[in-house]
């Protein structure tokens, strides 16, 4: 392709890959907004989504099936994760850091023994490409995207419309004045670590198609998640999204002109120094406590 | 109780310089394996368990130690106390850049940037081949101390120069935390704002901390790199930069001692097991998640902590 | 007004639409004990944050010995002689009481020796054993400080402060959550502190009874402007500190 379709092509692409790493950051936000808990484990979450999709894939024939399944699993254990090991640790930071390296490891290497160290790939699940704007580009990445957008928009209903999303917010604000209201914080908690791996392996099924699933695959969005929810602005949900698309465009448009391993880098350079740049986040001005 | 004390190290560094005499070959090479990986847990455990700093990213450090290292033996001297410096110099440079950036954010901002400079320059490593040799690395022909005299591909001596350098290592950290400086890094982890307000220029402190801590790291690198003869793009995985977190909180951060100890309980244990388990990193994350929930303190910590309610009750 | 030691003029800190601190004069004398009282919400707390450097102005001056210092980070205040204590004590809590105080004392060493064990250092040792008797701690040195009471606490940020050997020593609410019997303690020291050394003292207090033993000076604030100033019987008498603040009639 010459550059132009191509640009357009990888922008596109950055969109819709954007749109992943939103549904996974999402997730991320809610946990640390709300419990101030740095999952480290986030992208062995995003892991084990694409890889019990294939599973249920293989068992079950249907990629619909899995991307109903997977998921749900993936929230109910990061529920049990919540109630069993961070719950009596979660004021401790560090701890949780180190709790969640520990379920990291158990994670990354169980699937390892089962699953195995070599890759699998998933054939896309709505084949073929629409004319788009002058390209060809593949229907299902266009249904990622949607899909994706659709899931947001749900979440904000969610978070804005009803009893449990107002309790979410309560406690993400001011934890101690959400007991005081009589808010059960912890099994808020609970469903901020439920929600945050749902979220996670939800984007994991979707993108399974898309990349290889392999069992070192969560590396891979990690950083890029981590930095995108601080600089989308420590818990702003929507900033985190936001920002998730931008650095998926910027990756996308960069890779048209460089080797996709040079375009993380530069991703990765832009997105920290914009990090030092705003200790605080683009979009909100939250005052970072020292 | 003093002279318990004494007594005590000199019985411990003794059994440490005999071990290698009672273990075979393959035991005289983890030995120094694991000595290795000690001296980089306590260079960790100087910017984590004293100064406060949680880093995700060592693995640049001792990777840029062992390459630095390595780089100087094939290019300029087959010298392995110029490599030792080499890797020194190299790893210090490194923390010194990734320092400017690192110290001025707040602690959970300070993981995500080391976590993102050490995928960085994963990456680089990777995809730079010519220069890293990928996942076959570059070799080089064992190298000597003392002219020809000791071989360091022989499992004894690299045994003993691990050893000295672990135990000099040591000595060193234990009379840092113990000076004027030490303290004042004690004071970043204790309470960040009060050191400022003692009037300590904090991020200047921070820095010189992680820069001590990423030379140190790299000195270990360099060690690895002589006593191996070979180093590989895989020095820079996260894993790397995982292990000494593991360690130090299992053996109890802040103490030297205990990331030493972690490091050797840790290697030992997942050696003995992998016989029967091969994938052993399910146990290690099971034992560090009891660790944090049971034991935050580490094995050194639960011992000094049980040391100390002996002597006072 | 000259031979202030530490100055403020026309200062204000805006926080949105709020005006927290808005065009306030003040003047410490070297060697004055000056209370800073006022309801909640006054801005006392504000105006020691911006005195000791840990917000910058948005308007007006900061001067130290008639130098202008609104520019100065906290930790450069501290360097040039005005300590803080804290509101909510904050101190090292794994560190010993000793070592607390140590850091502040090793300050006045020209340069932070790496490989030499403190327990050399005996001058300042010294000087540690000093402030800590100051305040009554000495017995307690090898206890970490998270382990010490509240008020052993507070007692501590103030031997860190009097270590650094300040010109003004600025005390946020130092009898906040203290016994009677403590209370007394603190100000009995604080006195003796400022008999031996003479270090000007600038105090938020809610205790009036602490105000009128201490305080040479009395600033009251209302809504973050200066309502009145005068020695402490005078403000004790003054009909617009009791309506505001002292429940008057």
């Amino acid at each position: 392709m010459d550059t132009g379709p191509l640009l357009l092509f990888q922008v596109v692409n950055g969109v819709v890959w954007g749109l992943v790493i939103a549904l996974i950051a999402l997730g991320l936000a809610l946990i640390f907004g709300i419990l101030e808990v740095i999952n480290v484990a986030h992208g062995s979450l995003y892991m084990l989504g694409a890889v019990l999709g294939w599973y249920v894939l293989e068992t079950t024939g249907s990629f619909w099936v899995a991307l109903a399944v997977a998921p749900v699993a993936v929230g109910v254990l990061s529920m049990a994760i919540e109630r069993v090991i961070l719950r009596p640790i979660e004021n401790e930071k560090i701890l949780t850091i180190i709790a969640t390296t520990g379920i990291l490891l158990i994670l990354q290497h169980s699937v390892l023994a089962t699953f195995g160290g070599g890759v699998q790939r998933i054939p896309s699940p709505v084949p073929g490409a629409v004319s788009l704007l002058g390209i060809r580009y593949p229907r299902y990445r266009l249904l990622v995207a949607a899909f994706s957008l659709c899931t947001i928009g749900l979440l904000w209903l969610f978070l804005t419309r009803t009893r449990w999303g107002l309790w979410l917010r309560a406690v993400r604000q001011d934890a101690r004045m959400a007991t005081a209201l009589g808010i059960r914080i912890s099994r808020v908690y609970m469903l901020a670590v439920g929600l945050g791996g749902f979220l996670a392996a939800l984007g994991g099924v979707l993108a399974a198609p898309i990349v290889v699933i392999q069992y070192q695959m969560g590396f891979d969005i990690l950083a890029t998640t981590f930095i995108v929810v601080v600089i989308g602005g420590f818990g702003s949900l929507f900033g985190a999204a936001a920002v998730a698309v931008l650095l998926g465009v910027l990756e996308g448009v960069t890779s048209v002109f460089t080797t996709p391993t040079w375009a993380r880098i530069v991703s990765l350079l832009v997105m920290s120094a914009i990090l030092l740049a705003r200790p605080e986040g683009i979009f909100r001005a939250r005052k970072v406590m020292r | 109780m003093r002279g318990r004390v004494v007594a005590g190290w000199i019985l411990v560094v003794l059994s440490l310089v005999l071990l290698p005499l009672v273990l075979g070959r393959y035991g005289r090479f983890f030995g120094a394996e694991v000595l290795t990986w000690a001296l980089y847990a306590m260079a960790f455990d100087l910017c984590f368990g004293v100064a406060g700093m949680l880093s995700f990213g060592h693995a640049a450090f001792f990777a840029f130690g062992a390459y630095g290292a390595t780089s100087m033996v094939l290019h300029l001297a087959r010298d392995p106390w110029l490599a030792l410096l080499a890797a020194v110099v190299v790893a210090a440079l490194l923390a010194m850049l990734i320092g400017c950036f690192a110290v001025r954010v707040v602690s959970h901002s300070f993981v995500i940037i080391t976590i993102t400079f050490s995928l960085v320059l994963l990456l680089l490593a990777h995809s730079q081949k010519e220069l890293t040799g990928g996942d076959d690395g570059l070799t080089f022909p064992p190298l000597a101390l003392f002219g020809d005299v000791a071989s360091l591909s022989a499992p004894l001596v690299a045994y003993y120069t691990a050893l000295a350098a672990c135990l000099l290592v040591y000595a060193g950290l234990r009379r840092l935390v113990a000076s004027p400086l030490g303290l004042v890094f004690q004071s970043l982890r204790e309470n960040e704002r009060r050191a400022m307000l003692v009037g300590y220029d904090v991020q200047r402190y921070k820095w010189l901390a992680f820069v001590i801590s990423g030379a140190l790291a790299g000195l270990a690198g360099g060690l690895y790199a002589i006593t191996h003869a070979q180093v590989t793009a895989q020095l820079f995985d996260v894993s790397v930069s995982v292990d000494p977190i593991v360690w130090t909180l299992i053996g109890g951060a802040g103490t030297f001692l205990g990331p030493l100890v972690g490091a050797a309980v840790v290697l030992v244990f997942t050696n003995a097991i992998s016989a029967y388990l091969t994938y052993t990193q399910i146990p290690v994350g099971i034992l560090l998640i009891l660790i944090v929930l049971f034991f935050p303190k580490g094995l050194v910590g639960m011992w000094r902590a049980w040391q100390e309610r002996r002597a006072a009750g | 007004m000259t031979g202030a030691l530490l100055e403020v003029r026309g200062l204000e800190r805006r926080f949105g639409g709020l005006v927290a601190v808005g065009g306030v004069d003040l003047a410490v004398r070297d060697g004055e004990i000056r209370a800073l009282i006022g309801p909640n919400g006054a801005g006392k707390t504000t105006l020691i944050n911006l005195l000791s450097g840990f917000l910058p102005p948005t308007a007006g001056e900061v001067l130290w010995q008639g130098e202008p210092i609104a520019r100065w980070s906290a930790a450069r205040r501290v360097r040039a002689g005005i300590a803080r204590t804290m509101q909510v004590t904050s101190v090292f809590p794994n560190l010993s009481v000793h070592d607390n105080v140590w850091l502040g004392a090793q300050r006045r060493l020209r340069r932070l020796p790496a490989l030499t064990d403190r327990r050399r250092l005996t001058d300042v040792a010294e000087w540690v054993g000093k402030c800590l008797a100051l305040v009554g701690l000495e017995n307690r040195a090898a206890e970490p400080a998270a382990s010490i009471g509240h008020g052993d606490q507070r007692l501590l940020e103030i031997a860190i402060g009097l270590s650094l050997r300040p010109r003004v020593l600025l005390l946020d609410e130092p009898t906040a959550g203290m016994s009677v019997r403590e209370s007394g303690d603190i100000v009995r020291r604080l006195k003796e502190i400022h008999r031996r050394d003479g270090i000007a003292m600038v105090i938020v207090e809610h205790d009036m009874q602490v105000v009128m033993e201490l305080a040479q000076q009395v600033t009251v604030l209302h809504l973050g402007q200066t309502l009145a100033e005068g020695p402490p019987a005078e403000i004790g008498r003054n009909a617009d500190v009791q309506r505001v603040y002292l429940g008057g009639r």
